[in-house]
């Protein structure tokens, strides 16, 4: 009895949280879906408290991107056929790092030259900081978010599709 | 929790490990540098292993 009465707070705060995210201006699509994970994922509930209780907004804007990279991570896991994926090969790191690197450069371009991140994010409903941590990093960029980023940009699938995606 | 201190001490790089049925799965890497980055990083490790857990993962890589 007094789980469930834990349990319905908790949830309760959650929607709270899925209040002021949209008070932020943040899109309806990453909201409803961060609100979806966390039903399921107490980490991804977690995730929505620390959203509330950031001591900054640097902080803030880490837990939205967190957020959108686990909401990404479990649609691809959902919609793909597993078994087959490449396993990356220790010794081959350095290099597919800067096949990403130069990857995402060549699409960096691209967005400059339609209005840069802030146009994107717009576009694309997903949070910049996700976006600016999607640019500055070399981590292998998922399907589900280059499949967002080639529709906002108008570009086809195939031109948008690296040899290393997740 | 595991973690080494590199650059002459100067970062110390986390790395979370979960031990699930004889099994440690090496689930992410991060260079500490606040209690909130630790407390974000403790609540993507809670979803990793709910999703080992229940079957929902992919080796990229073992050694």
């Amino acid at each position: 009895m007094k789980n469930s009465k834990k349990k319905a707070k908790e949830l309760v705060r959650i929607f709270e949280i899925a209040v002021a995210m949209r008070a932020a201006r943040l899109s309806p699509e990453f909201v409803v879906k961060s609100v979806r994970l966390a039903l399921d994922y107490d980490g991804a509930r977690e995730l929505m408290l620390l959203w509330a209780q950031a001591p900054s907004a640097q902080d803030c804007e880490d837990v939205e991107a967190d957020l959108q990279d686990e909401i990404d991570a479990h649609h691809s896991r959902s919609n793909l056929q597993r078994g087959k994926r490449k396993v990356v090969r220790f010794d081959d790191v350095e290099l597919i790092a800067k096949d990403i690197e130069g990857f995402k450069r060549h699409l960096r371009r691209i967005v400059d030259q339609q209005g840069g991140i802030s146009a994107l994010a717009h576009k694309t409903g997903i949070p910049q900081p996700s976006l600016s941590r999607f640019f500055n990093s070399v981590s292998v960029p998922r399907r589900v978010t280059l499949y967002k980023i080639a529709r906002a940009l108008g570009l086809r699938d195939d031109e948008i599709i690296t040899n290393w995606v997740a | 929790m595991k973690w080494h201190n590199m650059g002459s001490g100067k970062f110390q790089l986390r790395l979370a490990i979960a031990v699930i049925k004889n099994s440690a799965f090496l689930c992410q890497g991060y260079v500490k540098q606040s209690e909130f980055v630790d407390r974000r990083e403790m609540a993507k490790l809670r979803i990793r292993i709910q999703d080992i857990e229940q079957g929902d993962f992919e080796l990229r890589g073992s050694l």
